[in-house]
């Protein structure tokens, strides 16, 4: 049953970076899905530069989903990979900001280009 | 900025206007009447004494119209038909003043000044006592029921004004520009509050994700007292940048600056600081592995 389930979030390879673009609204359940489909995707690969995280596509970010996506960047930490993150619109950060998020340590970009550079950068 | 607007029905029933009023007011409209452009006449020879004649009333022609207007305003108060409508075209009437700039005081004087010839005229109609003290009242309620709505609606507009004018303000009092592609200074001037230092971060984080910047420079060497407050509100504001993937560097730290940050024991963590514009585009170019190179 739940090899059927699936997350929805996109997993693809770009220039050997594993890129994840969120789109839908984040909920617990399907972070949690994500997690495990994203983990698994990593250990596939012998040869990616790390991890990007796109979350152009999201208005809205609420404290305890942010939690979990740090909690998912920590995951993929220790299997040895770095995770940026890329394309966070004004308004998210700002409302982040206004939470008094957590937001020391993370690797951020403005767009996916410069994301695949920290990255090169990073290797 | 929202206004109590009462419909018609509710301001008769705050300044407790009767039909016996009305019919008062109605009694006595014959005789007012007749009467009023002599009173406007008069009142306007008062103006004349007056500084804002000269800014007003110059014209001949503007004048002449003014008088017009006025005489329809007093027909309407004899008529006291207090409608929606009635109360719109009070409305009208402060707003013109408001937008004029014609002041308060030049309005409620004159509207004294008519009171008053009113009253003279009633004191001089051979009516018993009763009658002319009831008229007397009705007079006052509705002149007053015109002034709180004309004074409203002129409140009205000038809280406009001011709320316009304010954001004006604050869009001047963040001017993020392009300094080079990817870069983007911001310098501030004066004192950061927290309401300043919202507005400074949201136009910050457009800016940056509308040019794809990779290095902001904020500039706080016209900033007059740095305290613990401010100092945080700084922090947020490059951490937000560092969220969005751009690098934040504070120029402009004078001697005094550091030692207060020092002393209050405040954390700055990684934040990129220097003393002036110069070393923080330095280390913005070289960030976005550029140099600046001598022909």
């Amino acid at each position: 049953m739940s090899n059927w389930v699936k997350s929805g979030i996109p997993i693809q390879l770009h220039s050997q970076c594993v890129i994840a673009s969120f789109q839908l609204d984040l909920q617990k359940d399907l972070l949690k899905l994500f997690q495990q489909e994203l983990l698994d995707e990593i250990v596939k690969h012998n040869h990616i530069k790390g991890i990007i995280f796109d979350l152009s596509g999201l208005d809205i970010i609420d404290l305890m989903d942010f939690e979990h996506l740090r909690s998912i960047i920590n995951m993929i930490k220790l299997t040895g990979y770095d995770t940026v993150i890329s394309g966070l619109r004004p308004t998210v950060v700002s409302s982040l900001i206004m939470m008094d998020a957590d937001i020391d340590n993370l690797l951020s970009a403005i767009s996916l280009d410069e994301a695949v550079v920290i990255l090169d950068t990073k290797k | 900025m929202e206004v109590i607007s009462r419909t018609a029905t509710q301001l008769c029933d705050l300044y407790e206007i009767t039909k016996e009023d009305i019919e008062a007011v109605h009694e006595f409209k014959p005789v007012a009447i007749d009467k009023i452009p002599e009173m406007v006449d008069s009142w306007y020879s008062w103006l004349k004494t007056t500084a804002e004649f000269q800014e007003y009333f110059a014209d001949p022609s503007t004048l002449h119209r003014v008088q017009k207007l006025q005489l329809s305003f007093w027909e309407e108060f004899f008529d006291a038909n207090i409608n929606d409508q009635y109360v719109s075209s009070r409305k009208s009437v402060g707003e013109v003043h408001a937008r004029i700039g014609l002041s308060q005081e030049i309005y409620l004087a004159g509207v004294d000044h008519f009171l008053s010839l009113f009253i003279e005229i009633l004191l001089a109609q051979d009516w018993d006592n009763a009658k002319i003290n009831k008229t007397r009242r009705a007079l006052n309620k509705i002149a007053h029921l015109d002034m709180t709505i004309i004074v409203q609606s002129y409140e009205h507009v000038v809280n406009q004004k001011i709320t316009a004018q304010s954001k004006t303000l604050m869009a001047m009092s963040t001017p993020v520009t392009q300094l080079w592609d990817g870069l983007l200074l911001l310098p501030v001037v004066g004192l950061i509050d927290s309401r300043r230092a919202q507005d400074i971060m949201d136009n910050t984080l457009n800016h940056i994700s509308q040019h794809h910047a990779q290095s902001f420079i904020l500039d706080i060497s016209g900033v007059a007292v740095v305290d613990t407050a401010v100092a945080n509100h700084l922090i947020k504001i490059t951490k937000a940048t560092k969220l969005m993937g751009c690098e934040c560097i504070i120029s402009g730290l004078s001697p005094a600056v550091a030692q207060t940050i020092v002393e209050l024991g405040i954390d700055v963590g990684t934040i990129r600081t220097t003393a002036n514009l110069k070393a923080a585009i330095g280390i913005a170019f070289q960030k976005l592995n550029m140099k600046i190179v001598k022909q």
